[in-house]
């Protein structure tokens, strides 16, 4: 995906709960409002488990 | 967004708490729930010794990580499931954790010990694997805290996990399950205290915690899990939480305040005829308890394969 965008954006934009993730930018949490720039990796880590 | 106690910038954002914190304000933030989680249901009195179930998962590395900051004398048990690449992958974790901290873990391998693996178990006894784990968990740690002389066995149990189960006992209005869901389970003969101090944290939170805190833990879902009804229900509630920030600690600590007691009545009459298990000496309600008859079929299916 083409940045910049928002993590909320970048969320909604791929149908994701933000309640069921973390967003990590170059191993570092981010926040919601936080804008994320075209070089950023971004791992979009689920939290939700089964057990 | 910035940290609601220091206003240097955030890392992660609470909404139901309307805040974001920093990383050193989010740690404390964890400590202060468990800490309130405690006090609040009197789980852990001073000088008692905790046994921590650990799975190698979030829940778990985090909770045993926070008790032992708050100055529990907290040692862990992880049991071997034999469910693959992900037991030995999940006890990694759990080693690695122990080991870099200083922790006492105990290990039980279970295929090793009782001869049969989850899967096995399960379908020995036509129940879904994960009714054949949970029943294998709790007969388990229980045995062994009870073995070790720990007052008390703690569980990564969280508010989403606690939440979806009130939600499906709900659903079938299972008055006795209700009666039974509380954050503590006190200690009775042949049982010992049962605690789950991640009460007030929600899983997201948990996950947030580990990665702040450089806990590794093992991010893959057991894969025997997939498509369980419990997952069906956090699906649920966090759709409903995404609507209403604070759906799911309204609807699980409402009915701690003001539904639990109505059910209690329907809890206790399962416990009234209990007598030692002819083959391990747990109290159950018949000859031999539910582990052991699953564990003597699933040791011979096992064996017979």
């Amino acid at each position: 995906m083409a940045g910049p965008v928002r993590v909320s954006k970048l969320l909604e934009t791929l149908g994701i709960n933000p309640e069921t993730v973390l967003v990590i930018r170059n191993d570092t949490l981010v926040t919601h409002d936080e804008r994320l720039e075209e070089p950023d990796t971004i791992e979009i880590r689920p939290v939700i488990s089964g057990g | 967004m910035k940290c609601r106690r220091c206003k240097a910038p955030a890392l992660i954002d609470v909404r139901r708490h309307n805040a974001a914190f920093c990383a050193d304000c989010f740690v404390r933030h964890c400590q202060e729930q468990v800490r309130r989680a405690i006090d609040a249901f009197d789980m852990i009195q001073p000088g008692d010794r905790v046994l921590m179930a650990v799975s190698g998962g979030k829940d778990s590395l985090g909770a045993w990580e926070l008790l032992a900051d708050l100055g529990y004398e907290t040692d862990g048990l992880y049991l071997g499931l034999g469910i693959g690449a992900y037991s030995d992958a999940s006890g990694r974790y759990a080693r690695d954790f122990a080991g870099a901290r200083g922790l006492k873990l105990i290990e039980i391998d279970i295929p090793a010990e009782y001869g049969f693996d989850i899967e096995t178990a399960a379908a020995t006894v036509r129940r879904p694997p994960c009714g054949a784990c949970g029943l294998s968990k709790r007969h388990l740690f229980n045995q062994a805290a009870l073995d070790g002389g720990y007052d008390v066995v703690a569980t990564g149990h969280n508010l989403d996990d606690e939440a979806a189960v009130l939600f499906g006992n709900v659903l079938r209005w299972d008055a006795e399950y209700l009666g039974r869901q509380y954050p503590v389970l006190p200690a009775a003969p042949g049982f010992v205290r049962k605690v789950k101090p991640l009460v007030r944290l929600s899983e997201r939170e948990m996950a947030a915690y580990c990665v702040i805190r450089g806990i590794d833990y093992i991010v893959e879902e057991c894969p025997m899990a997939e498509g369980n009804r419990h997952l069906v229900y956090k699906e649920a509630l966090n759709t409903l939480e995404q609507k209403s920030p604070g759906a799911k600690a309204n609807f699980l600590f409402s009915f701690l305040e003001r539904g639990h007691q109505r059910f209690v009545a329907d809890a206790e009459t399962e416990r009234v005829e209990l007598t030692p298990c002819t083959v391990c000496g747990s109290p159950t309600t018949g000859e031999v308890c539910a582990f052991c008859r699953m564990s003597e079929r699933a040791a011979r299916a096992r064996g017979d394969a």
